[in-house]
């Protein structure tokens, strides 16, 4: 049975979360962090650190999945994790708040089981479960943690909470105008929406059940299929979501399913890869996609952003002219060329379709010869019983092509496709020497040395003289400075 | 002695293309305006003060027309009324009009690259927020935005103070 290394979080007091061993790359003990609060962040953001001469987000995944709860006071520290937002993209950081010390935990294909129906949000963030014991653990999905879907997340999270457990109306803290204050007042959370996590009944399904056809109906991107396994209680839930939610959950199960091996999922043969292990060998990929990253100076390298606006005209610039809409462009009057009248079919006349209609023969002897006379060929002059694939010669091979004959072997073995199966991997969560064959390919990170020297900066403060502000300002004001 | 008044090329106005930033101080926040889109500095006290119920924190008199002047917060809340610590006020071109915005310190970055901008993290994006950019400043984080964002977004709190 193959076990993979994974952490698990202490996102509050009750609930735990768990990532693969590759997301995490470093827990903060709160002693040594400064979060630094941006304006009008969300209220699950408390705001950034800095970390290796970066600003990274921080986000309180309790906060969202318990709206009530945004209580910083017992935080143990954050633990930084790396996602990127697609394959292929630059690996990105962020960081989520714990209540406790991760643990290091060993996880195998028989702990996995369905994801908690509430919180809501699980649908979302997670992209499979374990069990811990007695506990279910969901798996992290790093990237939709630190995406846009959180707000509406929280969002919907809110209205539950409100509706669910007659939250006050001072307890509805609005995205705008953040503030400590704000913070202190949605401290007053109940323990009735505590006693959510984790302590709804696990629906035991086995292994097995996890088949490809149960993700089919959530695949084809049919809402009943997110109703599938939730309680009576909890279909309004999800009817309150927004379509987008529903969409996104489904999105969520697609790219799990996307991962289930179409063959070679005999978890009595101990040989097919799990629902789990597929997660975990997602952030493993996602991670090794990644051209160039360097743990110890998490460097990446640097992509110029092009804004819209200024593409479109540098599209217009090379088209050598100032398109503003579709009637700008008109093509020039020798782009078509002309046609006379030849160039037209003769139509036919309604009495010579009549006879063709009267006389079927006769209309498909016309048709016959008009095919033969055109040298196309007939269905009774093609030799089917040739292969097709033997009517291909050198000469029908474009240059430069090369010809690769195709392996059956590459089609049947599916399991070989996968990370995680117990024969012939292509490399362990932990091996790492591939990590740092990965780490050691990334570029340097240009950062402000804050020592440079800074002569020709200047500062007003309040405690300057009077005299020396306005010449400064007025310095300024004549664009000397 | 016949002399001739010969206009100095210096008074000559040109179109403002400065680079560099200016780092306003508002209580514990550093936000970051380019240097183009600042007008001009003001001090606070030359503002003429507003009167009880008005939005704008003072106006700023010149040439005879009125341009308002805004207090914001920490968290980008308006401020009735401003803080003692607000000494300086930046006021911002937007068309023919001109908006202020009251701070504590100003402080100056000569050149664009004195700032290294990474977006606002995806996560923390909030539409009805002007900050767009993020960026560390001898190990402080400092908030970027537009001038023209701040404006907007000065108006908008406005509008919403006059329809509340």
């Amino acid at each position: 049975m193959a076990q993979t290394k994974a952490w698990l979080l202490p996102l509050d007091g009750t609930c735990k979360a768990a990532v693969g061993g590759n997301s995490m790359v470093e827990f903060l003990v709160s002693a040594d962090i400064n979060i630094m609060p941006v304006p009008m962040a969300p209220v699950y953001s408390p705001g950034v650190i800095l970390w290796r001469d970066r600003i990274i987000p921080v986000i309180d995944l309790a906060s969202v999945l318990n709206p009530a709860a945004t209580s910083l006071v017992d935080m143990a520290g954050v633990m930084v994790l790396a996602y990127q937002a697609a394959p292929g993209e630059p690996i990105q950081n962020g960081a989520v708040v714990l209540r406790a010390a991760p643990a290091n935990i060993m996880v195998s294909s028989d702990m996995a089981c369905p994801v908690p129906n509430t919180p809501v949000a699980w649908k979302s963030l997670a992209m499979a479960c374990v069990k811990d014991g007695e506990r279910v653990v969901p798996i992290l999905n790093v990237r939709h943690v630190f995406s846009s879907m959180l707000k509406q997340l929280y969002a919907s999270a809110l209205s539950v909470s409100s509706k669910d457990h007659h939250a006050r109306p001072d307890q509805e803290v609005s995205f705008a105008a953040q503030s400590p204050a704000d913070v202190e007042i949605a401290e007053t959370g109940s323990v009735e929406t505590a006693a959510h996590y984790n302590n709804e009944p696990v629906q035991e399904v086995s292994l097995a059940a996890q088949s490809p056809a149960d993700f089919e109906p959530v695949e084809a991107g049919n809402v009943e299929s997110a109703d599938h396994h939730t309680e009576p209680d909890q279909e309004a839930l999800l009817v309150e979501q927004s379509p987008t939610d529903v969409e996104l959950a489904a999105t969520v199960s697609v790219e799990a399913a996307e991962n289930i091996p179409v063959t070679g999922t005999d978890e009595s043969a101990g040989r097919g890869t799990s629902f789990l292990e597929q997660a975990l060998a997602r952030q493993a990929r996602d991670r090794e996609q990644q051209p160039g990253f360097n743990e110890k100076t998490d460097d990446f390298p640097k992509h110029e952003i092009v804004e819209p606006d200024a593409w479109t005209t540098i599209q217009n610039k090379e088209r050598g002219g100032n398109f503003n809409s579709f009637d700008d462009i008109a093509l020039p009057d020798d782009a078509v060329p002309a046609m006379d009248d030849d160039d037209f079919p003769t139509p036919i006349s309604l009495a010579e379709t009549m006879a063709g209609i009267d006389d079927p023969l006769a209309s498909l002897e016309a048709y016959r010869e008009s095919i033969v006379g055109s040298g196309g060929l007939l269905a009774d002059e093609v030799n089917l019983g040739e292969p097709i694939e033997s009517g291909l010669t050198d000469a029908a091979v474009l240059p430069g092509t090369e010809v690769v004959d195709s392996d059956p072997a590459i089609f049947q073995d599916t399991e070989q496709d996968f990370l995680l199966s117990d024969e012939e991997p292509l490399f362990l969560l932990s091996d790492e020497e591939v990590e740092a064959q990965m780490r050691d390919q990334s570029t340097d990170h240009v950062e402000i040395d804050p020592d440079l020297p800074r002569e020709t900066g200047a500062t007003m403060q309040p405690s300057d003289p009077g005299n020396q502000d306005h010449d400064w300002r007025q310095r300024f004001n004549e664009g000397k400075v | 002695m016949n002399q001739v008044a010969i206009p100095l090329n210096d008074n000559i106005q040109p179109v403002r293309e400065v680079p560099g930033w200016l780092i306003l101080s508002i209580d514990n926040l550093k936000l970051a305006i380019p240097q183009k889109d600042a007008s001009t500095i003001e001090l606070a006290s030359a503002l003429e003060v507003s009167v009880d119920g008005e939005a704008e924190a003072g106006w700023l008199d010149r040439n005879g027309r009125m341009w308002p002047a805004y207090s914001l917060g920490a968290h980008l809340e308006l401020q009735e009324m401003p803080p003692r610590t607000r000494r300086f006020c930046i006021m911002f071109d937007a068309g023919d009009k001109q908006v202020g915005l009251l701070c504590d310190q100003i402080r100056m970055l000569p050149s664009d690259d004195d700032l290294s901008l990474q977006a606002m993290p995806e996560c923390m994006a909030n539409e009805e927020s002007p900050l767009q950019w993020l960026s560390l400043l001898e190990g402080n984080m400092v908030a970027a935005a537009k001038s023209g964002g701040i404006v907007k977004y000065m108006a908008e709190l406005e509008a919403r103070y006059g329809s509340d």
